[in-house]
């Protein structure tokens, strides 16, 4: 059986929540070097149209990167597409839910085509985009 | 006018892998996968959020400014302990709703080999 007959379309990738806290973000902006006080400072968001600390939209990519490689593997890490809009902000001491849905499966190619986002606790979309690897056999 | 024109290039960055960075990525994004746990590839994502912490080092993003859209084509594991190449350019700039727009394309090569490529819309308070 080659690597892409064990996905059909339809199929659901696990879903992940995160909690985001400031610490959440504090430590993404020291790993990542993404100091935007937007992020991190709540008296400076306080002055911001958003009033309170917001996820980076990176930190966010990282939760479909995360349930992507653990689908996927290495066939990710060497060929994986990413396509991701940032729709609405994830806000300090929210969960978010990483979600996946395959689209479409190439037999032929290996090619596996997805959906992808982050959704709040109200099931608002967060992060919506779309996603595609190619397995190796 | 927008601050940028299609075609500007940015100042080329040398990104670190060093091994320490990598783990605090890692914890801070809360990936466990084996693949970088045990293995000797870095995440793709840390490599593209340290280009895109360099490359938003040098547009000077000012208050105000929205990170619209993103987009990642990864080509190869980079292995830590190494040093990459970043480049970017401007290849969309122009003006929405009171914002300048710019598309910046992002490209991250190891030894002269690609690792990755990025596109990503910038929208800032205009000029």
């Amino acid at each position: 059986m080659s690597a892409s007959a064990r996905w059909r379309q339809g199929a659901e990738l696990p879903a992940k929540s995160h909690t985001i806290t400031l610490e959440t973000l504090r430590s993404y902006a020291a790993a990542s070097g993404d100091h935007n006080p937007i992020h991190t400072d709540p008296a400076f968001a306080a002055t911001t149209p958003f009033e309170r600390p917001i996820a980076h939209g990176m930190l966010l990519l990282a939760y479909v990167m995360e349930m992507l490689t653990a689908a996927f593997g290495a066939d990710w890490i060497a060929s994986g597409k990413l396509k991701a809009r940032f729709r609405s902000p994830a806000y300090v001491d929210s969960d978010v839910k990483v979600w996946g849905t395959v689209k479409r499966v190439d037999g032929e190619s290996g090619r596996i085509q997805l959906a992808v986002g982050c959704r709040n606790e109200e099931g608002a979309e967060l992060v919506t985009g779309s996603a595609e690897v190619t397995l190796q056999d | 006018m927008p601050r940028f024109a299609v075609g500007h290039r940015f100042p080329e960055q040398t990104v670190h892998l060093a091994p320490a960075r990598v783990r605090q990525y890692l914890a801070a994004v809360a990936e466990e996968n084996p693949l970088y746990r045990a293995g000797n590839a870095a995440p793709p994502l840390a490599v593209a959020a340290w280009a895109l912490a360099g490359l938003i080092d040098a547009i000077g993003l000012p208050p105000g400014s929205v990170h619209a859209s993103q987009e990642f084509t990864f080509m190869a594991a980079a292995p830590v302990g190494s040093s990459l190449n970043a480049a970017a350019e401007v290849v969309q700039a122009g003006t929405r709703g009171g914002m300048d727009v710019i598309v910046v394309e992002i490209r991250v090569a190891h030894a002269e080999q690609p690792v990755l490529s990025g596109r990503s819309m910038l929208m800032m308070p205009a000029s």
